[in-house]
Parts: structure tokens; sequence; C-alpha cells
């Protein structure tokens, strides 16, 4: 069995890639997910996605200076039941880089974690995203800081965080 | 601007008298120069939420925070359940300027909330109001529509009857319309393209009124009868005239699942048509 994961990413073109999930230069995104989908250069959605990750987020930044374009596409776990399990599967986790934005239109929905992570980054832009439906927060920004959360709707969020403060942003 | 609408759940190991924690925008941890602006938050268990270990200097300014939590759960869990701001940091700590918003839970003094009465001349501030939900929220048109500014007679200067007594008998000429397209945009409406679009608006049930050559509208008292088969066409009608109070509704379905509703506010005329006739068009 191959020590890389094999990740496939149904692409504009229609080809599919075997690749090694530590490294994947991903600039066109659709079809299915079901390992952590790291992006190292600007990226973007170009149908929708089906995420499928247990216990990890769909998509990460791997690389500070970064975009991540949803072109109007949906990013969907569709999460069964929240609980502490499932905690960790958030949408888009964006850790420890800076300068990166993550552009709408584009609906991040139903993940058993949060929608949009953001932690101890910095110079991070969400711009015209729907975060909708997330177990925890739709985007929480966590020892973060000059980052940008701009006309975007974060709606019906937070229904398992079972009294932790989560919501909205 | 963000949209925040519906986010948050009650845990189920809640006890009555709790405050929870959700929120629609959150400041927690040691969150700190963070700039809140010109948010619509609605319909989250709180609207705003700020944990005491903020650290300060967080501004929340010119938001529209209301309807924090939805009453449904504030009846079924208590009003201490959440609140359109609940602030938990310490007084002064945070800044809050020229929000909207209703409900309060902290001890900054003054409280920011209520506070309902700012200035309308304010662009920005206006604007923000107009802009509707980005999601489609309801798929309803809405219309309001300020009748003759000039005042009624007889009734200025009088406390507002429900309607004022039927003139003597006056005569009006003008062309029969579809009020709620002419109310709308009196050029499309009184265009002859208008017409299979009015005759469907009638089919509908949309009032037809007589539009006077200065604008006015005549709302018959007995409906679309005696001028339905006279759409678009030149009309003078004798009879008395009431001028009406109230508001009103005209209500008109959109394709087929939209409704259009013309709200009619200021009062509206209505004439008991005794004659009516038609008016030929000059050759």
């Amino acid at each position: 069995m191959s020590l890389c994961m094999r990740l496939i990413l149904s692409v504009f073109t229609a080809f599919a890639f075997l690749v090694c999930s530590a490294r994947v230069q991903a600039t066109e995104i659709s079809g299915n997910i079901s390992t952590t989908l790291t992006i190292y250069n600007d990226s973007e959605l170009v149908g929708d996605v089906k995420c499928m990750v247990a216990g990890n987020p769909c998509i990460d930044f791997g690389a500070s200076g970064i975009k991540l374009r949803l072109n109007g596409f949906t990013i969907t776990e569709d999460i069964t039941g929240c609980s502490s399990g499932t905690s960790s599967q958030d949408g888009i986790d964006v850790a420890s880089v800076h300068d990166v934005a993550i552009v709408g239109p584009g609906l991040v929905q139903k993940f058993g974690g949060f929608g949009i992570g953001i932690f101890s980054s910095s110079k991070v832009r969400v711009e015209g995203v729907t975060a909708s439906d997330s177990c925890f927060s739709g985007v929480i920004l966590v020892s973060s800081m000059d980052s940008d959360v701009a006309r975007n709707v974060f709606v019906r969020n937070s229904s398992g965080s079972e009294g932790a403060p989560c919501g909205g942003t | 601007m963000n949209v925040y609408s519906g986010n948050g759940a009650v845990p189920s190991t809640f006890s009555s008298g709790a405050t929870c924690n959700n929120f629609g925008v959150g400041l927690v941890g040691t969150s700190k120069d963070n700039l809140i602006e010109k948010n619509k938050i609605g319909g989250n268990l709180n609207g705003v939420l700020i944990m005491a270990s903020t650290e300060g200097g967080n501004v929340i300014r010119r938001n529209l925070i209301a309807g924090n939590p939805p009453v449904q759960v504030s009846n079924e869990f208590g009003a201490s359940v959440g609140a359109d701001i609940q602030d938990r940091s310490t007084p002064g700590a945070n800044t809050f300027e020229d929000n909207r918003c209703l409900t309060y839970m902290g001890s900054a003094e003054p409280a920011p909330c209520p506070t309902i009465s700012k200035p309308d001349n304010d662009e920005d501030m206006v604007a923000f109001g107009r802009n509707r939900l980005a999601f489609p929220r309801a798929r309803l048109i809405d219309a309001v529509f300020h009748g003759d500014a000039r005042p009624l007679s007889n009734a200025a200067g009088r406390p507002r009857p429900g309607n004022t007594a039927a003139s003597d008998s006056v005569t009006v000429t003008g062309k029969v319309v579809d009020a709620a397209c002419f109310m709308l945009h009196i050029a499309a409406a009184t265009a002859a393209s208008h017409k299979d679009c009015g005759e469907a608006c009638l089919a509908r049930g949309v009032p037809l009124a007589i539009a006077t050559d200065d604008g006015v509208l005549y709302f018959p008292a007995d409906g679309n009868q005696r001028l339905k088969s006279l759409l678009n066409a030149h009309v003078r009608a004798s009879g008395t005239v009431a001028e009406k109070h109230d508001p009103m509704e005209l209500k008109m379905p959109v394709g087929d699942k939209n409704q259009m509703v013309v709200r009619v506010e200021g009062g509206y005329k209505q004439i008991t048509i005794e004659t009516l006739a038609r008016i030929p068009a000059e050759k």
C-alpha cells in the first residue's frame, strides 16, 4: 500500500490526480474530498465540494500569501448529528499563516466543527462567504490578529456547541 | 457588513435562569482591539457576546442588533437566556457607539441599549437599513406609497379620524388605471403597452382607480365592478368623495409564488360613483 494517501480531485479538465497528501498543488477544486486537502498556492473551486474527512478539516492553508476563491460553489460536509467527536471537522482551516484570503461568494455548510477556523494567523480576509449550519461557529478566530471579516452571512451555526461560546463569528 | 442570523442553540444541560454563551458575534478569550462595525445581527441566542476574559479596546459601532434571542426562545427559556448585547467585560473597557439595539445585559453605564432614536439623517445608516438580507428570506415585494402630499381637504389640523364625511357630489375626469402599478410607476401604468399587464392584474383582483391628470387616485367604493370594462379608458365620473385615512394594502400576485404589496399611507380618496361615462378619444 502506498505511503501516500490517494486524493482524487475532480478538476476542471476532468483529470484525476493521485497525489501525496503532504503536498497537494491544488489550483482547481471540486468533487469529493476524503482526506484533508492542503493548499499551497492560489486555489479556486470549480464545482461543489463534498467533504468526508473524519476528524480533520476538509481544506486547510499550507502557505502564507495565498487565496482560496469559492466562485459561488458550495463546500458541504452534511454532518449527521453534532458531537465532540465531530468538532475537528471544520470546513476550511487557516492555521499559523498570514496574509491569506477566503473569497466568496460561496457557501460553507453543515460541518461538525467550525465552518471556517482561523488559528494563530494574521491578516486573514474572509469576504463574501455564507457559513451556515455548522455544529460550532460559522467562522472563529483564535489567537489571530489584523484580520478582516466582511460582507459575509452567518446563519444557524452552533447548533451543537452545547454551551461552548460559539456562534456566527 | 456581515449578516448574522439564527446562530446559537440552548444547550441540553440548560437550567432555568441561566445565561447562554452562543452568539451572532462573539469576542472571547483575550480578544482586543477589534472593530465590529455595520453588521446586521438578529435572531441569534445573543447578538453580540463579550466575554469577561477579553482585554478591551474593542469597538462595537453602527450595528443593527435586534431580535436576539427570538421571542419564542426567551419565552421558553426565560429573558436571561440572551440579549442583543451581552457584555461581561469590565465597564469602559470596550466602546459601544451608535448601535441600534434593544436589550443589554451588562454593567456599562449608560447602557448601550436600547438605542432606537438615532437620527435618520446619517446616510450610511439609512442606506444600511434599506438593504435587504442577501439570502432569500422572503419572496415578497413591498412598496409603501404615501398618498397625495397635499393636505387632505377638511382634514388639516384635525385629529385623525377614520374617515371624513363624504363631500357633495363632484365630478372627476381621468384614466382608469391599475392602482398598484400606477403608484409604483405612473408612466408604465398609463402606457398603452401596459394594457395586457393591467388586465392580468385586474383578473387577479388588483383594485382599479381613476387617476386624474394631476395624479390623484379615486378608488371606487364598489370595487372594480363598474370600472373593469374601462381599463385604460378616459372617463368622467360623478359622485360623492370621502377621504379615507386608514392605511390600505393592495395585494397582487406576481408570478406563481410572489406577491406584491403596495401599502397606501397618508390617506386616499374614495368615490361612490353615481354616473360614469367614457370620454371618447380626441380625433
